[in-house]
């Protein structure tokens, strides 16, 4: 209590309270850059950490997998007789392999989905010889990897698995296989299905590996793993680590984030960086953007998943490495006695065996929330009124956002119930961006607003940024630094030829101009088709297809704030009440 | 019609129109930890009306810990009306017993504004009646509170009502009984008694010490026994004591809630537990004697003495209730809900020499954001853990800190201020350390 009555009494002496007042905005914007230093200063060495198994019971490594030599015979052949398959209907392919399955021996079942756009997943239980029916592992398939080709390989290899496994009298978790259609709508629904109306269950699914091996060759060179769940969740990293460990073992090459060649073993800051980075940017877009890589439709039930796709045709590895890591994966997580529970759920990759914990890349978020709450502070306290003046106008202040709230509300339950009612999909949503895209400088001509209206806008977007900081780290992160330059707003705002800045600001800012950006730019760099169709059609869409909530967040947090202080631009009259601090600058 | 009126009306409107229009609000929003624990909650009285409707004792099976007469009050009408003009009955009562509040506290606050204004010869200019209203009825905790029928609001009730018949009333008696009433309901109460009699002394007009003292403290456990006795009586055993009140001493129910106790009963080794039932109950009543007595109004034979003028025993009563809330077994957003109703009543006395308001308001805010979020992660998403919640519950009762602190040492200004007859203009300008 002395040290601080010290130094408040120091800062009242020198009088620093309306020093920092003039200050705050370049405070807040100190604390903007801060945020993005702290997120570059991640990578350097002693910021990030070597991963580890926290988990004794899991054991990864210890023992030895049998699936070898002798059972690559086997997926040859199941995979020569699915080959011929290749054209046929998902129907045809899950009878014929609900055949085999059956004939080894598991309990096979359909989930049959009474929708047309979506084929009915099969799936086979192998119940545990030891085990007491309550816990099950999932081996999911899907018929058409994320790349969009046959799933040859991992088909063939998930019945050899089911083979092997059977024979095996060491499970005490139940081994689940599901094939499905692809790895998003249908997969995602068969997930939903499973912990509500299906009959034939397994007991609650503790893990989850899909199985992405596309085409018919016996050799490859790496996989990538995926494991970015919907709206911020991620895996146990324990899974992942086990798996990392034995694929270690068996010098299989793991791709984190798509990084490719020469870069797979390499280790320096830049590309530890770019994984990073990229990983933020994929978890942020999880469940939006189409093709998805499957993982995430176990997302919100508790259930720890990772995808493996399998890259390259050549290479010194073979497929029965690939069954060896699952083998030897469900192995590790048969171990375990409990669920996976250690505080190994928040966490950023920079590549397989490193990784960034939540107390180290937290910060930068809270930066950046900080900055705004800073910023919002600034326009109250420097724009000439007093706070009295402020919280008189906070019932307006709040009738005005709670309207903006509602519009945004309406806007974002009818635009994905429109493009649920249309047939040519891409024309539609092409117009519903547009007209969104003009309505909001349409905004921009006539009518009046004030800093209050700013101030709460840019305090608003703090809060959002402060609910989503555990919840989905990556979306914070995304909406604070896209959101920042509204931030400036308020400071370009007294003088006539700053106009073309604040415009600037808005524009650039702008919600859907990031998706039209994002989609356009980086999307279109990684090879996606037509990237800002595909984003925006994912947002639209995502909370009907895998309940990913990322559009409602966007609509209803960072959109209405953006609105009210374009609005506020638009019609507030500026040139009567120019800030006192201005004034006095220019004095 | 004037305003008041106006915004009683809308504040009834919303009480009453959202439930019975969506009747599953309450019963979703009291299975939120935040808004209703198993001792208070809607539901659980529920499953005393299935008890009771076929014929079990509603005390077995530790589901329900409302009191006997509450159960009793409800059951008769659950079982003379239909469903659901049972429902919209429950509905109506909830509005009106938030009305009744709403009004008590407006009359509450003349009646302080204008005792402290006689008192020190300054006149100070309370809120308007309107404004009072509106910061009870549109306040989102107390909204939240009444929508998901939490019995809490009964409890409230009846503490307010015998600040009430203790003040405008004068009214020694009844305000005993209010209170006596308000502790058979939810047990905490009982620690108000101390200020209550404190500010009982003051407000009284041609008073005895002996007089206030044993007869306050004789009706108080006289109603008090009279509740349990029927209680008894008409549940045929004396099982509802522990199950009502035991509960709450013994923390029995180890569910989380917004307070600070649960925590250490769910992850602490069984053998610590005695340990952690004495200390958090001493604790709860540990701050309510040493501050009814710092701020208790003495008596001075000599007007002009500069004493005369210092003690607040109304800001003894509130300091007391945010305490009670800080640390009850099983507390609710709703408790400090109206312990920042009450907070506008010192508007003109305590709140100008406050400090740390926008930074209670902020902590405030957060904190009621992250909760319900960090229990989604704990409990539906698993990827938090018990720590995750409780972090917030520590940063909730940091808040009822803030209030404590700030509202202490305003207070402590102010009676320096009036002690030592500084102008208005300087009161702000002069700045106080404390050695």
């Amino acid at each position: 209590m002395a040290l601080a009555e010290t130094i408040l009494r120091a800062v009242h002496k020198h009088d620093l309270v309306p020093k920092l007042t003039r200050a705050l905005p370049w405070i807040s914007l100190l604390f903007s850059f801060a945020s993005v230093i702290w997120l570059l200063m991640l990578p350097i060495d002693g910021n990030y950490r070597k991963s580890y198994i926290s988990e004794n019971a899991l054991m990864p490594g210890q023992v030895t997998s049998y699936f070898r030599e002798s059972e690559w015979n086997i997926v040859r052949g199941y995979r020569n007789e699915l080959k011929i398959f290749e054209g046929a209907a998902i129907d045809e392919r899950n009878a014929v392999v609900e055949g085999w399955l059956k004939d080894i021996g598991l309990k096979t079942a359909y989930h049959r989905l009474h929708d047309p756009s979506v084929q009915d997943n099969m799936y086979a239980i192998l119940h545990a010889a030891r085990g007491d029916d309550t816990e099950a592992m999932v081996l999911s398939v899907p018929w058409t990897t994320s790349d969009g080709e046959y799933n040859l390989g991992g088909a063939s290899l998930a019945v050899a698995l089911a083979r092997y496994f059977n024979r095996m009298s060491i499970w005490s978790k139940n081994i689940i296989i599901v094939f499905s259609e692809d790895g998003h709508k249908s997969l995602r629904s068969w997930v939903e299905a499973y912990h509500t109306s299906l009959d034939t269950t397994a007991g609650s699914i503790e893990a989850a590996i899909v199985l992405e091996y596309g085409g018919d060759s016996d050799y490859f060179e790496y996989y990538e793993m995926h494991y970015e769940g919907l709206n911020g969740q991620l895996p146990n990293l324990d899974l992942l680590n086990t798996a990392n460990l034995v694929s270690y073992h068996e010098n299989i090459h793991i791709s984190i984030q798509q990084t490719e060649g020469e870069k797979l073993t390499r280790n320096d800051y830049l590309t530890r960086l770019k994984t990073f980075l990229k990983g933020i940017v994929s978890l942020t877009l999880a469940g939006i953007v189409t093709p998805s890589n499957g993982c995430e439709s176990f997302s919100g039930w508790q259930i720890q998943a990772f995808t493996i796709k399998v890259k390259g045709t050549s290479g010194g590895n073979d497929i029965t490495q690939i069954g060896r890591v699952v083998d030897e994966t469900f192995r590790s997580v048969n171990n375990l006695l409990e669920k996976f529970h250690q505080s190994f759920f928040f966490y950023l990759m920079l590549g397989p065996r490193y990784f960034v914990s939540i107390g180290t890349y937290l910060p930068s978020a809270a930066l950046i929330a900080a900055s705004f709450a800073l910023s919002s502070l600034s326009c109250m306290l420097n724009s000439g009124f007093t706070i009295p003046h402020f919280l008189l106008n906070i019932s307006s202040v709040l009738k005005f956002f709670v309207m903006i709230e509602l519009s945004s509300f309406l806007l974002s339950t009818f635009l994905p119930y429109l493009v649920k009612q249309t047939t040519d999909e891409s024309d539609k949503i092409s117009l519903v961006n547009l007209i969104l895209l003009s309505m909001t400088s349409l905004v921009n001509i006539n009518s009046k607003f004030a800093f209050s209206m700013i101030s709460f806008s840019l305090f608003f977007i703090a809060m959002v940024i402060v609910a989503l900081l555990i919840l989905n780290f990556s979306l914070a992160l995304c909406i604070g630094l896209l959101a920042m330059p509204l931030q400036f707003v308020q400071q370009l705002l007294n003088s006539i030829e700053a106009k073309i800045k604040v415009f600037l600001c808005l524009f650039v800012s702008n919600p859907f101009f990031v998706v039209y950006i994002t989609g356009g730019l980086y999307l279109e760099a990684f090879g996606y088709q037509n990237g800002t169709l595909n984003l925006m059609t994912g947002l639209l869409t995502s909370w009907d297809d895998v309940q990913c909530w990322t559009w409602f967040i966007v609509m209803l947090g960072w959109f209405p704030a953006w609105l009210s202080i374009a609005i506020s631009c638009g019609l507030g009259d500026f040139k009567n009440q120019a800030p006192v601090s201005y004034i006095k600058k220019n004095q | 019609m004037n305003q008041t009126h106006r915004i009683l009306c809308i504040g009834v409107l919303v009480r009453f129109l959202l439930p019975t229009l969506f009747p599953s609000i309450p019963f979703k929003l009291s299975t939120v930890v935040e808004l209703a624990t198993p001792i208070n909650s809607y539901t659980s009285l529920q499953e005393a009306f299935f008890y009771l409707q076929h014929s079990i004792n509603p005390y077995d099976g530790g589901v329900n810990h409302h009191p006997p007469l509450l159960v009793a009050f409800f059951g008769l009408f659950k079982s003379q009306l239909p469903d659901s003009v049972f429902l919209t009955a429950c509905n109506l009562l909830y509005s009106v017993v938030d009305v009744i509040i709403a009004l008590r506290l407006a009359s509450l606050n003349r009646w302080y504004n204008a005792r402290v204004s006689k008192k020190t010869g300054e006149p100070v200019a309370p809120l308007s009646d309107a404004l009072m209203v509106s910061f009870y009825l549109f306040n989102p905790l107390i909204i939240l509170t009444n929508l998901s029928h939490c019995t809490l609001v009964f409890s409230q009730l009846f503490i307010i009502e015998s600040l009430h018949q203790l003040t405008s009333n004068t009214n020694l008696a009844r305000a005993m009984v209010s209170l006596g009433i308000a502790t058979y309901l939810s047990g905490s109460p009982v620690l108000m008694v101390v200020p209550v009699l404190a500010l009982a002394y003051v407000s009284l007009p041609k008073h005895k010490w002996e007089n206030v003292y044993i007869q306050g403290t004789v009706v108080f456990f006289m109603t008090c026994g009279l509740l349990v006795f029927i209680s008894a009586i008409w549940t045929s055993s004396v099982a509802f004591l522990d199950q009502c009140y035991g509960v709450i001493i013994r923390f029995d129910k180890i569910q989380p809630n917004v307070g600070l106790w649960w925590y250490f009963f769910t992850e602490m080794f069984d053998f610590f537990t005695p340990f952690y039932i004495g200390v958090f109950n001493l604790f709860s009543m540990i701050f309510i004697v040493p501050l009814t007595i710092r701020f208790f109004e003495y008596e001075d034979k000599d007007p002009k003495k500069a004493s005369v003028k210092t003690g607040d025993a109304f800001l003894a009563v509130y300091l007391c209730y945010v305490w009670m809330s800080f640390l009850k077994s099983y507390p609710t957003v709703g408790d400090f809900g109206l312990a920042i109703s009450l907070a506008p009543i010192f508007a003109a006395t305590v709140l100008p020499y406050c400090k740390l308001v926008y930074i209670t308001a902020l902590t405030l805010l957060v904190c009621l954001i992250l909760s319900p979020i960090f229990y989604y992660c704990w409990i539906v998403l698993g990827n938090g853990n018990s720590n995750f919640f409780y972090s917030i519950n520590l940063v909730w009762g940091g808040v009822h800190i803030l209030v404590l602190i700030d509202f202490t040492w305003g207070q402590l200004i102010r009676e320096y201020c009036q002690e030592h007859d500084i102008s208005p203009e300087q009161r702000h300008v002069i700045r106080l350390t404390q050695l």
